[in-house]
């Protein structure tokens, strides 16, 4: 991978003797897009919760543009620019969707030189112009998911860090979240962690597969899915049928 | 770095223009600020010192709705800081003979010191909830028995007497606001004041992160807020309040004795926002004001009433009114039960008549 933004050295963070992420290495650059795939219980979210400061890490170093960032709070890797997407979705339930964007536009606005975006012209983007003021806990399960995507999006990410985005998605909303992706990619690096391969397919971008907390393989999605060994692991049955 | 504090401090408190949603707060604030200035004029000297201190409990009031309304902030000890406030006033003026604006201070900044202290120790920490709750009583109990133990300097169990009045001189006049008119405007200026402050504060931006966070806290921290730190300003602003609550009713009665730091009150305190609606300011301060006087009137028919009387409320505004007395939800009540009563007798005679057939 090109440049660095952030980089991370034998990362690693143990739950009660069970090695959820375990000595894994990361470099990522300003433009970079990474999906991260893996079986239940890989280490996924723990990597992306020892990346976005959520969780600190046992051992290791983190680096975010060469400042050692390690074991500091979550609103300092945020205020740095490293902006993360929760797994399932965790917005201000009692606030109108205009509202949790507002919000979530201020909190960095002072740390970062770019101004802090238009609330509407993210409403917009991410197709929920219609809906600005609604209760965030009217909205339906997939709505809610852009509507976080959307908070993301205000806190001016210089790495997005998407868990599951398009958990709950129908394929066609799929679609537009990758497009979206690529649009974002422009502007900041993305790491995305999924489980729907179809939409990882789609991405074409490097694919990460974790196993036990390691990263066991790294290259491009068709590479990973030709390989024997990663299919034992995670791709499992399925895709065995679909190659025979 | 202070530009970029300037520049903070402007985007989180400018002003959203005026809209339809203000015109009820602006209406009812105008009405309070007619009233405070016409009541004297019309009210005896007993019954403006009896609403007086009513309103002193209305800023206690707000002070709280401040902390658990907004912030989300439950404790059980917040007259922890109203006694701290009435305590450094009394102390200041009748032990050391200082100015009353200087016990006002004093009073403020003792209270201000507890507050950051054990604010600071506790929810940088993460205590939260009932843990933080829990701890606020404990907190509570230690101002208690150290207002009655330490003698020398807080009167013991019979407090402190003859506290004077508020004074303070302003360019060579000196305005003294120990009558009952005076007082009365002193109290109810600093209400009105506070609660424009606080209506305006939280009408900015800075009250929408205060709701995020009361709402998600996780959520806002991964939207870069230092929420510890919000919530430690929140709660030491709210117990400066509190304190000034306690300096003025010090001031206003002239006695303080160590039942102000009373868990009791302390629990009224939750009532009377938990009743007046969370987060709503003028409810709050309208539900201490008339619950004060509510336990003044019913005191002086029986003096175990009062503690009854409260349980019951609790439970009943907890049960059928989790977001406290709603003027419109009442009405719809009171229409509901009109109707059920108006149909009953109907229904009965129906079945009296089925009966006879």
């Amino acid at each position: 991978m090109g440049g660095q933004f952030l980089r991370g050295t034998n990362l690693s963070r143990a739950f009660g003797g069970i090695n959820a992420v375990a000595g894994v290495d990361i470099n990522i650059g300003p433009r970079d897009l990474l999906c991260v795939i893996g079986p239940n219980g890989a280490g996924k979210s723990t990597l992306v919760g020892l990346l976005s400061g959520a969780i600190a890490p046992g051992s290791g170093e983190l680096y975010l543009d060469g400042e050692r960032l390690t074991g500091r709070p979550m609103h300092a890797f945020c205020r740095r620019g490293v902006v993360r997407k929760f797994q399932g979705t965790n917005t201000f339930l009692t606030m109108t969707v205009r509202d949790n964007l507002v919000v979530a536009g201020l909190g960095v606005a002072t740390y970062r030189a770019t101004p802090v975006p238009d609330p509407d012209a993210v409403l917009e983007e991410v197709g929920l112009s219609g809906q600005a003021g609604e209760l965030a806990s009217h909205l339906p399960h997939g709505e809610r998911q852009w509507l976080e995507i959307g908070m993301a999006i205000m806190c001016q990410p210089a790495l997005l860090l998407l868990d599951e985005p398009a958990a709950g998605l129908s394929t066609k909303d799929a679609q537009r979240l990758v497009r979206l992706i690529h649009r974002l990619r422009e502007r900041c690096a993305v790491l995305a962690i999924e489980h729907d391969l179809g939409f990882v397919q789609s991405l074409e971008c490097e694919t990460w597969v974790m196993h036990r907390g390691e990263v066991v393989r790294r290259g491009s999605y068709a590479e990973i899915a030709d390989d024997e060994e990663i299919r034992r692991i995670y791709l499992g049955r399925g895709a065995t049928h679909a190659a025979h | 770095m202070s530009g970029k504090h300037a520049g903070c401090l402007r985007l989180w408190f400018t002003q959203a223009a005026l809209g339809l949603r203000d015109v009820s707060p602006l209406l009812m604030w105008s009405v309070a600020v007619t009233a405070a200035a016409l009541v004297p004029f019309c009210a005896g000297p007993w019954l403006l010192s009896t609403v007086r201190d009513a309103l002193v409990m209305g800023i206690l009031a707000l002070s709280y709705d401040l902390l658990w309304g907004r912030a989300g902030v439950l404790t059980l000890g917040h007259t922890t800081f109203l006694g701290l406030g009435a305590y450094g006033f009394a102390i200041t003026t009748v032990q050391f003979g200082q100015a009353s604006l200087t016990g006002l201070a004093a009073g403020v900044l003792c209270a201000v010191a507890v507050a950051a202290a054990v604010g600071y120790f506790l929810l940088f920490a993460g205590v939260r909830l009932h843990f933080f709750a829990i701890i606020s009583l404990a907190v509570l109990i230690v101002a208690q028995q150290l207002a009655v133990s330490w003698q020398s300097v807080t009167g013991g169990d019979t407090g402190i007497l003859g506290i004077p009045g508020l004074s303070f001189s302003i360019g060579g006049h000196t305005f003294d606001m120990s009558g009952p008119r005076a007082s009365w405007y002193m109290v109810a200026a600093v209400l009105v004041a506070a609660t424009g402050l606080i209506w305006f504060v939280c009408r900015s931006r800075y009250g929408k992160v205060l709701d995020a966070i009361a709402t998600n806290e996780w959520r806002a921290k991964a939207c870069g807020y230092h929420t510890s730190f919000h919530l430690l300003l929140v709660f030491v602003a709210s117990a400066a309040l509190a304190a000034i609550a306690g300096a003025l009713m010090a001031a206003c009665s002239g006695v303080v004795a160590p039942d102000v730091f009373s868990p009791l009150l302390a629990t009224e305190v939750i009532l009377w926002v938990a009743i007046g609606g969370r987060g709503k300011m003028g409810g709050p301060v309208i539900a201490a004001v008339f619950l004060t006087l509510l336990r003044q009137t019913v005191s002086s028919y029986s003096t175990d009433g009062w503690p009854l009387i409260l349980g019951g409320l609790f439970l009943a505004c907890v049960l059928f009114m989790p977001n406290g007395v709603r003027f419109h939800e009442l009405l719809e009540a009171a229409r509901r039960a009109g109707r059920a009563v108006w149909i009953w007798p109907q229904d009965r005679s129906a079945g009296h008549a089925q009966e006879e057939r």
